[in-house]
């Protein structure tokens, strides 16, 4: 049993399994209600002829919305239909670590010196801050 | 109780139905299956057969619903089962506390 931590991740799983056993492989969505923020969703994706199990848990409203979607694609491929790619899934911070290297190889490879300093300190959220501080001072002087 | 087979739409108004009953018992829970359904004709393509109950022990109480979806009705159904799902689960964690969160350390930094 492969237990999954990320709804894409289970989308993409699920995937794997429909496309080896198209025919036999089928998926379980249980709502288990309880009291308001207690209650749990989990999906399971499995095929009794090899035994394979998927499973997701979650108890969060937020991930209905794209376990839905990977339900969809789910769906798309039991029924022998073209799945779209997963670029469109991507988390926000995948996201943002994506936008930022684009930003970074954009700038390195028309910067000079003194703006190639700055390049990695455009990068990143949290690293970028510090990183800033040290290149203005270095400008500075 | 036997399974009802029902049309799309009706499917969605008893699994709104279901979904909220479960939400409001507090303990109850509702059951979710798709799987591909082999084509009675064979040359077409296969649809996907859905089904929804809410696992009540009394097979007489037991509530049982199906639908076919067939491959062009797909982004349309599961558009509809993603609003269903996300208005009438409420039962699980919303996001409002994440924002909480991040208002009141906003609130402490300043």
């Amino acid at each position: 049993m492969k237990l999954c931590k990320t709804p894409n991740e289970f989308t993409r799983a699920s995937l794997q399994l429909i496309a080896a056993r198209p025919e036999t492989t089928k998926t379980t969505t249980t709502y288990s209600s309880s009291t308001p923020g207690k209650g749990r969703l989990t999906l399971k994706t499995y095929d009794p002829v090899s035994g394979a199990v998927i499973k997701f848990k979650t108890n969060k409203i937020a991930d209905v919305g794209r376990l839905v979607a990977g339900l969809q694609r789910v769906a798309r491929g039991s029924l022998g239909l073209k799945v779209e790619e997963e670029e469109k899934e991507k988390t926000v911070v995948e996201m943002v670590t994506e936008a930022a290297g684009a930003v970074a190889t954009a700038v390195a490879d028309t910067a000079t010196a003194a703006t190639s300093g700055q390049a990695p300190a455009s990068t990143g959220a949290t690293g970028g801050g510090k990183k800033k501080g040290k290149g203005k001072g270095k400008k500075g002087r | 109780m036997p399974q009802e087979r029902l049309s799309n739409d009706e499917f969605f108004t008893r699994l709104t139905q279901l979904i909220t009953k479960a939400t409001n018992a507090h303990k109850t829970s509702v059951f979710l299956t798709q799987k591909p359904l082999p084509p009675t004709d064979p040359s077409s393509t296969p649809s996907l057969l859905v089904r929804a109950t809410d696992g009540h022990k009394d097979t007489k109480k037991k509530a049982k619903i199906a639908t076919v979806v067939e491959a062009a009705e797909l982004e349309g159904f599961y558009g509809r089962y993603a609003e269903v799902c996300k208005s009438g689960m409420g039962a699980l964690k919303r996001r409002d506390r994440k924002r909480r969160k991040v208002k009141k350390g906003k609130e402490e930094k300043s």
